[in-house]
């Protein structure tokens, strides 16, 4: 199978049959490729949130199917045998600082793993990996989490996720309330999982410039329905669609367009910052050579 | 967990939403009071009527209000029991060592019941009809008598203006990081007692941590913007006394006295 996730029909009703029920996913369709990179993006409140923890039943559908790998759950699904599940999705969620508790950091990081039953070295391997690949400094390991700064907390927990050796990793929103080398390194650390671990990403984020210069695929969501399924360089073109949803354009186009209002014409539309400068050297070489 | 509406608020614009939440506090002690004073059919039928009145009026459908109060039969149903099997006096129809049926114990376990019924009742009717901020202005304006007696009524309304403000908060949190606990492998709710109590540290230790930051970015926002304790301050919301509190407010008193003497 090809395929890492796939929703099939879900939709997911909170609080039925009382005066507070609320449809907050209706009848989402989508299939997630293993080893891909995509972006879910949406105004808040347009059901984002739901559809990610359908990913680890967390949530289960009202009706409809979700299948991970093997898995398949759907609204009669137990709760007792989702570990395996667990362990094969990790899930960053918003300031996952707050979900650190342990007395150190290591403790910590090892809390996931141990909870699906590996112990000592391999448990130890586990650790040093994770901690390895967030580029974690040792000198942190015995000292207590609630100790260390803003962007440390978040690595460490990002670390207590990755040491659990998830083939799918979600993040919602990883880059919020950090400052930009923060964003920066996050944002890498993921694109490199993706590239070098070829972990499925999915990152729900309202940063368009990221969406933009990272994902392969995105997923725009409005009212807990799927508007739109393309590349990234298809939505970020299409302007009419993007301010019907309330979408930002990201600065890269915006430069290309304010760039073409002038008559300065680029062949190519690019979405990552390096790419639209070679591509401008580029047009200005090449306008010289002509002269 | 999903239909459980005891001290939930439902948003609406009926008459007994816009009633002015200290009368309305009122209303059901005074209301709480009477209960335990009635004793007779014709009474508990006065007073059961009144509690059907409140639902009607307060616009909310009478089958989601029973279901949302059926959680809290259980509880009952159990101190019902323990009336009926271990009560002395009367009559006795059944016995076998300590668990005896007698007649007084069934006649304190219907009254049990009915009580419990009609004060659950009221009082859901309260919260569903007020938020949480009126109830705690509505407590203050009750307390402002106890100034007198140098009762810091400010400070205990702000506190309860704080807490009730911070509940949803608090829950939302709650639910975030059990999730994100859940998703490391936490297993909530399963395994044996003390497996089920350890799982709870990791819930329990990052909302604590959460609550202290919150209380200290709290504090030092206040303080920014101006606030000192026992300071007198002026206040947003006014509550006025109007018609229909007063008439409410006279309804049950007639209740009341009626109530007593009726009851045997």
């Amino acid at each position: 199978m090809d395929n890492a996730i796939s929703f099939k029909n879900v939709s997911h009703i909170y609080q039925p049959n009382t005066p507070l029920e609320y449809h907050a996913l209706k009848d989402v369709s989508l299939k997630i490729k293993k080893g891909s990179f995509v972006s879910i993006i949406g105004k808040t409140g347009s059901g984002k949130s739901t559809l990610i923890k359908h990913i680890n039943a967390l949530l289960k559908p009202t009706n409809g199917s979700v299948r991970i790998d093997d898995f398949k759950i759907d609204n009669k699904t137990n709760n007792k045998h989702l570990n395996p599940l667990r362990q094969k999705v990790g899930m960053v969620f918003q300031f996952p600082e707050q979900q650190l508790f342990a007395e150190t950091v290591k403790e910590d990081i090892a809390f996931g793993p141990s909870n699906f039953g590996i112990e000592g070295a391999e448990l130890e391997q586990k650790v040093q990996k994770a901690v390895d690949t967030v580029r974690l400094d040792p000198k942190l390991f015995d000292k207590s989490p609630f100790d260390l700064s803003g962007g440390q907390k978040r690595r460490v927990a990002i670390a207590g996720v990755l040491a659990m050796e998830p083939e799918i990793l979600v993040l919602d929103e990883p880059t919020a309330g950090l400052d930009l080398q923060g964003q920066e390194y996050i944002l890498d650390l993921i694109k490199r999982l993706n590239r070098e671990h070829s972990m499925t990403i999915i990152l729900v984020s309202h940063q368009m410039d990221d969406v933009a210069k990272y994902s392969e695929r995105v997923i725009v969501m409005s009212e807990g329905e799927i508007v739109k399924k393309c590349y990234p360089d298809e939505l970020f073109t299409d302007v009419e669609f993007l301010d019907q949803y309330d979408l930002r354009v990201p600065e890269t186009v915006k430069i290309t367009k304010q760039l073409g209002a002038k008559g300065f014409n680029l062949d190519k539309l690019s979405l990552d910052e390096d790419e639209l400068i070679n591509e401008i050297i580029n047009k200005l070489r090449n306008e010289e050579k002509n002269e | 967990m999903n239909n459980f509406i005891f001290g939930r608020y439902l948003p609406g614009n009926s008459i007994i939403h816009k009633l002015n939440p200290a009368a309305k506090i009122l209303l059901c002690f005074i209301y709480i009071f009477v209960v335990f004073f009635a004793n007779n059919v014709a009474t508990y039928l006065l007073l059961a009527a009144t509690v059907v009145v409140f639902i009607i009026l307060s616009k909310c459908s009478l089958s989601f209000f029973l279901k949302g109060i059926m959680p809290l039969l259980w509880v009952i149903i159990f101190t019902v029991l323990i009336q009926v099997f271990f009560s002395a006096g009367g009559h006795v129809y059944y016995s076998l060592g300590i668990i005896r049926i007698t007649s007084f114990g069934i006649y304190n376990a219907i009254l049990l019941f009915i009580r419990f019924m009609l004060i659950i009742a009221m009082s859901t009717v309260l919260t569903l009809t007020t938020s949480p901020l009126e109830i705690s202005h509505g407590i203050s304006m009750l307390l402002k008598p106890l100034k007198r007696f140098k009762f810091p009524v400010e400070t205990f309304s702000l506190m309860i203006s704080i807490a009730l403000r911070f509940v949803p908060t608090l829950t939302d949190e709650t639910k975030l990081i059990m999730d994100a606990q859940r998703s490391r492998g936490v297993d909530f709710g399963d395994g044996g007692l003390i497996k089920r109590a350890k799982a709870f540290v990791p819930l329990l230790i990052p909302l604590f941590v959460s609550a202290f930051k919150h209380a200290d970015d709290l504090s030092v926002a206040m303080e920014a913007r101006g606030y000192q304790t026992g300071k007198l301050r002026s206040h947003y919301h006014s509550y006025k006394w109007q018609t229909k509190d007063y008439s409410f407010i006279s309804l049950i008193v007639i209740i009341t006295i009626v109530t007593f003497m009726y009851r045997s």
